[in-house]
């Protein structure tokens, strides 16, 4: 696929002096409403909101902010439980709204989010029961060439029950910072310096540095060499990926999972990886949810966004709207290879 | 041409008059010769009790009806009309008196000789007509080329047939039929009088047209032969309309005929009815073909300057063919000439060809050698290509035939065509860090024996070798860290080779009846994918290229039935396929029924069934016909491919001049394979058969021709209106959508006038209405991207992780747009210098897109350029066009 698009992009420079700038038709429709959660089994809930543009002349790729969702999560028969509230944070790109109930495992919700001018979006998932993982050992070893971390897993299967298990990696940026108290109020010596310069050398003021765990992440490439992967349905064993899915049916699940090594410690003279530490996910989900996964592995390969290429439809489950609503019951591995 | 058509005229009439009177003649004769014969037999007439000694065993009819007359002073009465008097006949040597001869020689022929009033009287057994076997093979008057699709009919009765693939006839003509007509489209008719000059084959020599009117289609041949479902082009007919760059190409050529189309402006890949480019079946002298493309299908393989003669068949597939759900494309190259030693040599300013045919042995062998080179790399690799690469093609075609006896020929030919292409690292425009070469090719082998068992019976039996091979090598240097790359060295090679053996037969039972049947052998290997690179493993798991090793068993059966007088043609056969792997076995038998009802002497209506199976796919994403297209087999997960087609036709011609053709069709496709993702093969850890889903299609439509096809202007117009439908599970929504090669008009016109025989002009204008495209209805924030999760890293195995967009596509539906239509007329001019001299001059110039029409070839909603993920930009649509308005020249020498 790579080479076709050496050939496509190639073709294109050579009639680069045919291109031509198009208008998009009209009737692309009304916004939607966009919703992204993953209510995770034993977490509070939080949803993402947002909102669609229709395509039509003179669009850009900037979407707006939703703040004024009404977001409910409610059981499987539709009561409510908890109306989430929007919680600003500048380092999101969506509307973030969080929730204080802790979901449960082995449980049936329904998402439904109202947003202004748009239809109101319905979502049923499935938050999973609780599942056994082992990790038997982890080494560093080489795929390819490439350095990698290889997990040597075992997914136990529930009995009678077909289980979706994912497998990702992300590294999460680490900044360190000074925090100081003064006068019983706590401030971040980033944001208040000229404060800091004042009271630090007094008696009264007490100084403290901190590892902060920031909403910014790295999506490390992950691998597998099983041929029971259904990222067989999505390209060679020998590409990367952003999960590896397995559809474990009721049989036990013994497989070698690998992630990229390269940005497990970041290099101060190379701007790879960020600080931080990394998380390694092993998660098993709702069906509607894998399979959103699996359409959005095929749609990052290959957006479809031109006439050389089949487009990829993404499965939602998100009546009225778009994006996905998903259940999972996760273990998460952190992994520190930086100084924090 | 004209006096042809006049002299047909006055034969007919003078015929007719003949025929009645003739008729009364004869019954007399039966009459008194009836009366004769119980007198003889009661009498013991002497007549034919004289004793004669024959000079000889050997000779013919009249030598001993002549020398009888001679010896004995006898008179015998006979009418040449029905005594077949060159045949050669064999006594046995025991005839003593002039009955025992006349016995011995009238053996067979249905005639006896009774003595009456002192003569002897050769009369007819019975009242009814009598008939024989004419046979023979129609050939090129000076090269003894081997004429394909000739003509060979009575033009009283309009009974007649066609030569063969191999220019073989046999025909059965009534002991009446005064002579019979040999035409072609690329020839001047032919009229033989009959009886035949003797026993032996009746082979007949066609003098061509002049050069320039090739065009012309007899309309002689189309009231015989002509099908609405299938066409049979000469290659003169290439060069009669204007062609991109001045190329001659078969496929294009082909592509102006209604319910044929191509996916891009001026691309050979074609399309026929709404099926794909893998499901037409490319026969190069009867050796199958999997890559036609040069130069991204820019041009077909099939050089123009090699091929004797395309047939096309769209529906109503006779019998011997199988394998494929759309189409058959049967090219026939050059024999060479017998004769003497002709060449001609082409040069244009992007490619050059040179042919040189002739012969071996006199009359007995010769050889065709055709070669064809693109110059781009030559002239502009200075300027033009320094910054993106080199790239060349080659076409070698070579044929060989040997006459051995006159019912016995053998045949060799050759071909092997290369593109081969180099993209360099440090191109200025394009950083793409890697060294990349593609190197595709096919060779072909054929070697084929013709024989002529009987009068009524030929056959041929082919070996055949095909080969299809893609290398494409890799030399990238990756970086994995600041301090740390990789240097990859890759090799991917996807193959398949072809060895077969077949033999077809055809058998004469009667003008009423024509029989053939076939088996055929193939054994397939295909190495899909296969990759081999520098790169140590490690934990990887080192997967084999996977091998498939396949038999291919076909056999058929055809029977051609002429009922009520010719006015019903009814042609049912039976192809049977199997495909037989170790893991899995398939097998299809195929039913074909073609009915044909004769309305007047120049119309008829067609209806026909076929069924057709695919034991092979291809695998494809790209609507580009690329070497990275992938041909697999049938397995025990993949079913074959079925199609199921019906159509019904009405044609009608008029004056011999203008012919009018309508069709309309049903195809109901079972069992269609496709992906639901990219594939990338060179990658044996790629498994194939994960991606491949199944699912239905339909295509239906109509189509339109008129042509006239003689006289000074001549030209032809076909139109297409036209559905092509896919569902497949899981695919939208389970919903069918329209096929990625869905054209609801197809329109061609084609225009050429010719101002004397030495040159004409020409013009052509095709449109196509535009190409479905999946657009995005909107767009909305990315899953990662809202989450504030980015990835750059390990762009090594994918390639978008540099140009991450912050938005996700939703497609409502697939191909729910359509990009614009592409349309360009062409203009072209061919003047001939230096006729009936030892050396002709052509030379052809012209212009491809008049009217600069920017036609769509890659559309694209996004750019093709590397952005941040947190750029904002403008979206739209970028259409990139191939072609604007391009002259071409070209000049040739023939000698």
């Amino acid at each position: 696929m790579r080479h076709l698009l050496i050939i496509g992009s190639l073709l294109c420079l050579w009639i680069a002096g045919c291109k031509q700038d198009l208008p998009l038709p009209k009737g692309g429709g009304a916004p939607r409403a966009v919703v992204y959660s993953e209510l995770v089994a034993g977490k509070t809930p939080e949803v993402r909101v947002g909102k669609s543009i229709p395509v039509a002349p003179g669009i850009d790729n900037n979407f707006r902010f939703v703040t004024n969702a009404k977001v409910e999560l409610q059981d499987k028969n539709g009561s409510p439980i908890e109306t989430l509230l929007y919680q600003p944070d500048s380092s999101s790109v969506m509307g973030l709204y969080v929730g204080k109930t802790v979901i449960d495992a082995n449980r049936n919700y329904k998402l439904q989010v109202t947003v202004p001018d748009t239809k109101q979006v319905n979502a049923m998932a499935t938050v999973p029961p609780p599942f056994k993982v082992e990790l038997l050992d982890t080494v560093r070893t080489l795929l390819n060439g490439r350095p990698v971390l290889k997990f040597h897993l075992n997914v136990y299967p529930l009995p009678g029950i077909r289980q979706y298990v994912v497998m990702e990696a992300l590294k999460q940026s680490v900044t360190t910072d000074t925090s100081f108290t003064y006068r019983g109020v706590r401030y971040r010596k980033s944001q208040n310096r000229e404060l800091f310069e004042q009271v630090k050398n007094r008696p009264d003021a007490r100084i403290k540095k901190d590892s902060i765990f920031e909403n910014d992440y790295l999506r490390i490439p992950c691998y597998t060499q099983d041929e029971n992967a259904d990222n067989n349905q999505i390209g060679g064993l020998n590409e990367n990926y952003n999960s590896i899915l397995f559809t474990q049916n009721g049989k036990p699940l013994t497989t070698d999972f690998y992630i990229n090594a390269t940005a497990l410690s970041s290099n101060p003279a190379e701007a790879i990886a960020p600080v931080g530490r990394v998380l390694v996910y092993v998660k098993s989900v709702s069906k509607d949810y894998y399979d959103f996964l699996l359409t959005y592995e095929k749609v990052k390969r290959n957006p479809g966004l031109n006439s050389l290429i089949q487009a990829i439809q993404l499965r939602s489950n998100t009546a009225g709207g778009l994006g996905v609503v998903g259940g999972s019951f996760q273990k998460i591995y952190y992994l520190y290879y930086d100084e924090l | 041409m004209d006096s042809t058509l006049d002299t047909k005229v006055t034969l007919l009439s003078s015929v007719n008059k003949v025929k009645k009177s003739y008729r009364l003649i004869v019954l007399l004769l039966l009459l008194l010769g009836l009366a004769n014969i119980v007198t003889a037999q009661d009498n013991k007439d002497n007549l034919l009790y004289l004793p004669y000694a024959p000079p000889a065993i050997h000779g013919t009819i009249l030598f001993y009806i002549q020398d009888l007359q001679k010896q004995t002073g006898v008179s015998i009465s006979y009418s040449s009309s029905f005594l077949h008097l060159n045949k050669k006949v064999q006594l046995s040597g025991k005839e003593r008196t002039t009955g025992d001869v006349l016995s011995t020689i009238l053996q067979g022929t249905g005639i006896q000789a009774a003595a009456l009033n002192g003569k002897i009287f050769l009369l007819r057994e019975q009242s009814q007509t009598q008939y024989y076997t004419i046979s023979g093979f129609v050939k090129e008057n000076g090269s003894k080329e081997l004429i394909i699709g000739a003509s060979v009919y009575d033009p009283i009765t309009k009974k007649g047939t066609e030569t063969n693939a191999y220019g073989f006839y046999s025909l059965q003509v009534p002991d009446t039929c005064k002579g019979i007509v040999f035409s072609h489209i690329a020839y001047q008719s032919h009229y033989q009088p009959l009886p035949p000059p003797d026993d032996g084959q009746m082979n007949i020599y066609l003098q061509p047209h002049g050069m320039l009117q090739t065009v012309t289609v007899s309309g002689d041949k189309n009231k015989v032969t002509a099908q609405p479902g299938d066409l049979n082009m000469p290659v003169g007919y290439l060069s009669n309309f204007p062609a991109l760059l001045g190329e001659k190409d078969v496929l294009k050529s082909l592509q102006l005929y209604p319910g044929t189309g191509s996916s891009l402006e001026s691309s050979s890949n074609l399309l026929i009815r709404g099926g794909g480019a893998d499901q037409n079946l490319y026969l190069l002298d009867g050796v199958p073909l999997y890559h036609t493309g040069h130069l991204f299908g820019l041009f077909s393989i099939f050089n123009g300057d090699a091929v004797k003669d395309v047939s096309l068949y769209k529906d109503a597939f006779p019998a011997r063919y199988g394998g494929r759900l759309s189409s058959v494309v049967d090219i026939r190259t050059k024999d060479g000439n017998m004769k003497e030693w002709h060449g001609s040599l082409t040069v244009s300013p992007v490619s050059a060809s040179a042919v040189i045919e002739g012969p071996i042995k006199r009359d007995e062998s010769s050889m065709s050698l055709s070669i064809r080179r693109s110059l781009v790399d030559l002239l502009y690799s200075r300027t033009l290509l320094n910054d993106y690469g080199k790239y060349f093609l080659y076409d070698i075609n070579f044929k060989m035939n040997q006459v051995i006896n006159e019912r016995n020929r053998v045949y060799l030919s050759f071909y092997k065509g290369q593109d081969k292409m180099f993209i360099k690292s440090d191109n200025p425009t394009i950083n793409l860090f890697d060294d990349y070469n593609f190197d595709w090719s096919n060779i072909t082998t054929a070697l084929k024996w013709t024989s002529v068992i009987n009068p009524r019976v030929f056959t041929h039996t082919t070996a055949t070798y095909s080969r299809f091979y893609n290398v494409f090598t890799q030399n990238s240097l990756i970086p994995i860290s600041f301090y740390d790359s990789l240097f990859v060295k890759g090799k991917g090679v996807s193959r398949i080779r072809d060895v077969s053996l077949k033999n077809e037969t055809e058998y004469a039972i009667s003008n009423n009846q024509h029989l053939s049947f076939g088996l055929g052998y193939t054994y397939h290997n295909f190495a899909p994918t296969a990759y081999h690179t520098n790169i140590s493993a490690g934990e990887a798991t080192i997967r084999k290229a996977p091998i498939y090793y396949m038999a291919d068993v076909s056999a058929y059966a055809e029977d051609e039935l002429s009922l009520f007088n010719d006015k019903l043609i009814v042609r049912p056969g039976l192809h049977f396929g199997a495909l037989i792997q170790s893991s899995s076995f398939y097998a299809s038998a195929q039913p074909r029924i073609m009915v044909r009802w004769q309305l007047a002497p120049n119309q008829f209506v067609q209806a026909s069934f076929t069924k057709m199976t695919q034991f092979l796919h291809q695998l494809t994403t790209p609507v580009i016909n690329l070497p990275t297209d992938l041909w697999v087999p049938s397995t025990d997960n993949i079913k074959p491919e079925h199609a199921f087609s019906y159509s019904l036709a009405y044609q009608r011609q008029w004056n011999s001049q203008w012919r009018f053709n309508l069709n309309v069709y049903y195809k109901q496709l079972k069992d269609i394979v496709t992906t639901n993702t990219v594939l990338n093969i060179f990658d044996n850890s790629d498994l194939w058969e994960k991606k491949v889903i199944a699912g239905s299609g339909y295509n239906y439509g109509s189509e339109l021709l008129l042509e006239k096809t003689q006289g000074k202007l001549t030209g032809i117009l076909s139109y297409t209106l036209s559905w092509a439908w896919r569902q497949f599970d899981r695919l939208n929504a389970n919903k069918m959508f329209p096929y990625k090669e869905d054209r609801r008009h197809n329109l061609s016109l084609g225009l050429k006038y010719r101002f004397n025989p030495t040159w004409y002009v020409s013009a052509s204008w095709k449109f196509a209405s535009g190409a479905p495209f999946t657009l995005p209805l909107q767009i909305f924030p990315d899953f990662d991207w809202s989450r504030n999760i980015k990835g750059y890293l390990d762009e090594r195995y994918s390639p978008f992780s540099t140009n991450q967009l912050n938005y996700l596509p939703y497609f409502a539906r697939l191909n729910n747009y359509r990009l614009r239509p592409v349309h360009h007329l062409d203009i072209g001019a061919t003047a001939h210098f230096g006729k009936d001299r030892k050396f002709q001059h052509v030379v052809t110039a012209g212009v491809y897109n008049v009217y600069n029409r920017n036609n769509p070839f890659i559309v694209s909603f996004d750019q093709f350029s590397y952005l941040s993920f947190d750029a904002v930009y403008p979206l739209q649509l970028y259409q990139y066009s191939l072609f604007k308005t391009l002259p071409y020249l070209s000049y040739t020498l023939k000698f």
